[in-house]
């Protein structure tokens, strides 16, 4: 597949403006639905995992190609789908090197100078908040509606 | 990334701190980049009224109404020509050029420990040298001298009527300290079109030695350290400009100036590190606005621990609560859907009680959704599928809308037709088919 071509060419949609809660809030449901579908309610953790990797597909898209994080993130997704943590953690060695640690979080971070390491990391922390805005949004309004 | 820099002053500006990115600058610089084709004496008219010298200073205060011929600031700072010793004609040619732009707008700042002083190799004339004045009339308009990137502040002013550094101010560093003013030196000096001040006042010169103490010393840029920073191509332009990567606004270049402050070394080196540097700090301040909490926070080495806790924090909450959706059975109603934007939620239109969309809160927040958009009102318990489909719908009929500024924005669900759009679905099909 070729992602990074085509995701490289396509123009980020806002390129003045910050990512969109909105386009968000549009990629993620529609992934969602399309999760909630497919997979048996009985598999919640499959369907989890599915899931997780829909936000962060979703916060990927949103946040254009001109992202490296986003563009790490997609190539990760795409070349790893059997693998099953998107953001694999680990923990970060206070003792070490922070900007180490850092790399590690932060997706697309270990081919990038220190100076482009924050300003990804700046973006990605941007886009993360928002995704757990939505999220939390989503199951906030989904369990005040259950019966 | 270019540190932001005001740099739209005209290189033909020859002052020093600048504190604010001028409002007027467009006016300057269009005013001051007649200058530069103008560079050669023009056999202008002599004015008897000589060259009013004024020192740029950082500060937007406009002399946009020196139109009036009087100068209501008390900060600035003129020349008389008849104080002058020998105003160039040449120079007052240029002077006179200058005239119906200056007044555009030209913007003066007040502080006085900045003098605009006028070099510059591809002028060919001699030009006495300015010397800092503080006169609360113009009687000429702005004379700004195209440097070709020196940078005076009102130390080296005495390094300007220097004969022997008048080639360039490459001597800046070593003459940043000195705190002679000398007198206004005749026509030696060869290329500066420097107009000196015998009427300088003394007071007024310690007065812009003390502001100067204030202030950040900054040495000139000599051309060595232009050449680290970019290749020498610039050199030769009459009016080319600096830029500075700190706070003081300098005329703009082509390439990133770094005003090498006092006691700082000046070699390439240190000079890119020290734009570097201020690079990774701007960026750290930017995180400490994302991260919560990290106000106090001092140190990068503290505020990178902590942004490596929030980063993974966030991605746990992103684990959790996607595993906390897949058991959770999600009965949206349009109501709750509209929650889920918190902010910048707007009431469309009668039609639609509750549909508030809206932008994120990048500034472009208009009431876009002004039309009677969607003619279903959705029934209550709306699964997600149809919200999301619903936010589809909204967002495609937002194409309709013939507003240029979401235009772009309303049209990226149905412009990014390409793997970058769908490759959401295909992420997920993906994701279904292989696990």
């Amino acid at each position: 597949m070729d992602s990074k071509s085509s995701a490289c060419s396509s123009p980020n949609p806002n390129p003045t403006l910050g990512p969109s809660k909105l386009m968000l809030a549009f990629r993620f449901l529609r992934a969602l639905s399309l999760v909630r579908r497919t997979t048996p309610a009985s598999s919640r953790t499959c369907r989890g995992r599915r899931i997780e990797r829909a936000a962060y597909a979703s916060m990927a898209y949103t946040a254009g190609a001109s992202r490296a994080w986003s563009r790490a993130v997609l190539r990760r997704l795409h070349h790893r789908a059997r693998r099953r943590a998107v953001a694999p953690r680990r923990l970060s060695t206070t003792a070490g090197n922070r900007a180490e640690a850092l790399r590690r979080l932060v997706p697309g971070g270990g081919g990038m100078d220190y100076c482009t390491l924050l300003e990804e990391t700046a973006d990605y922390i941007k886009c993360l908040s928002m995704q757990v805005e939505l999220m939390q949004g989503i199951v906030d309004s989904a369990s005040s509606y259950g019966p | 990334m270019y540190c932001g820099l005001p740099d739209q002053l005209p290189s033909c500006l020859l002052d020093l701190n600048w504190d604010q990115t001028m409002d007027t600058a467009g006016h300057f610089e269009s005013a001051l980049s007649s200058i530069a084709p103008s560079s050669q004496p023009s056999g202008s008219p002599a004015s008897a009224h000589g060259v009013a010298f004024h020192k740029l200073i950082g500060g937007s205060q406009s002399i946009g109404n020196s139109s009036d011929g009087t100068w209501p600031r008390s900060h600035h700072v003129g020349v008389r020509l008849n104080s002058l010793p020998k105003p160039n004609p040449s120079v007052l040619g240029h002077i006179r050029h200058l005239q119906p732009e200056a007044t555009g707008g030209v913007a003066v700042s007040t502080r006085l420990d900045q003098f605009c002083s006028f070099g510059g190799p591809n002028y060919g004339h001699p030009a006495p040298q300015f010397g800092l004045l503080d006169t609360l009339q113009m009687e000429l308009p702005l004379r700004l001298n195209v440097n070709n990137g020196e940078l005076m502040n009102a130390r080296e002013e005495s390094s300007l009527s220097d004969p022997t550094t008048r080639g360039g101010s490459s001597g800046g560093a070593a003459r940043s300290n000195s705190k002679k003013r000398k007198a206004p030196p005749t026509d030696k000096v060869n290329g500066g079109a420097i107009l000196a001040t015998s009427a300088m006042d003394p007071p007024k010169v310690a007065k812009e030695e003390d502001s100067d103490a204030k202030r950040r010393r900054s040495m000139v840029k000599n051309r060595d350290e232009n050449d680290a920073v970019k290749p020498k191509a610039e050199q030769n332009d009459g009016c080319s400009s600096n830029g500075n990567a700190a706070e003081a606004t300098e005329p703009p270049k082509d390439y990133i100036h770094v005003r090498a402050r006092r006691g700082q070394a000046t070699d390439s080196h240190s000079l890119a590190e020290r734009v570097r540097r201020e690079k990774i700090s701007q960026r750290m301040k930017l995180l400490q606005d994302l991260v919560p909490g990290c106000n106090k926070v001092t140190g990068k080495a503290v505020m990178l621990d902590e942004i490596i806790i929030y980063v993974q924090s966030l991605q746990r909450q992103v684990e959790f609560l996607s595993m906390k959706l897949a058991t959770v059975n999600p009965h949206l109603d349009f109501n709750n859907l509209s929650n889920l934007l918190p902010k910048d939620v707007h009431q469309t239109c009668g039609a639609m009680p509750n549909s508030v969309y809206s932008l994120e809160a990048s500034g472009v927040t208009p009431p876009y959704i002004n039309q009677p958009s969607l003619h279903c009102i959705l029934p209550n318990g709306m699964e997600i599928d149809r919200s999301a489909d619903l936010l589809g719908s909204t967002l495609h009929q937002n194409v309709n809308t013939h507003q240029p500024l979401l235009a772009g924005f309303a049209n990226s669900p149905s412009q990014l037709g390409n793997f970058w759009e769908d490759g959401l679905q295909n992420v997920s099909q993906m994701d279904i088919g292989h696990n």
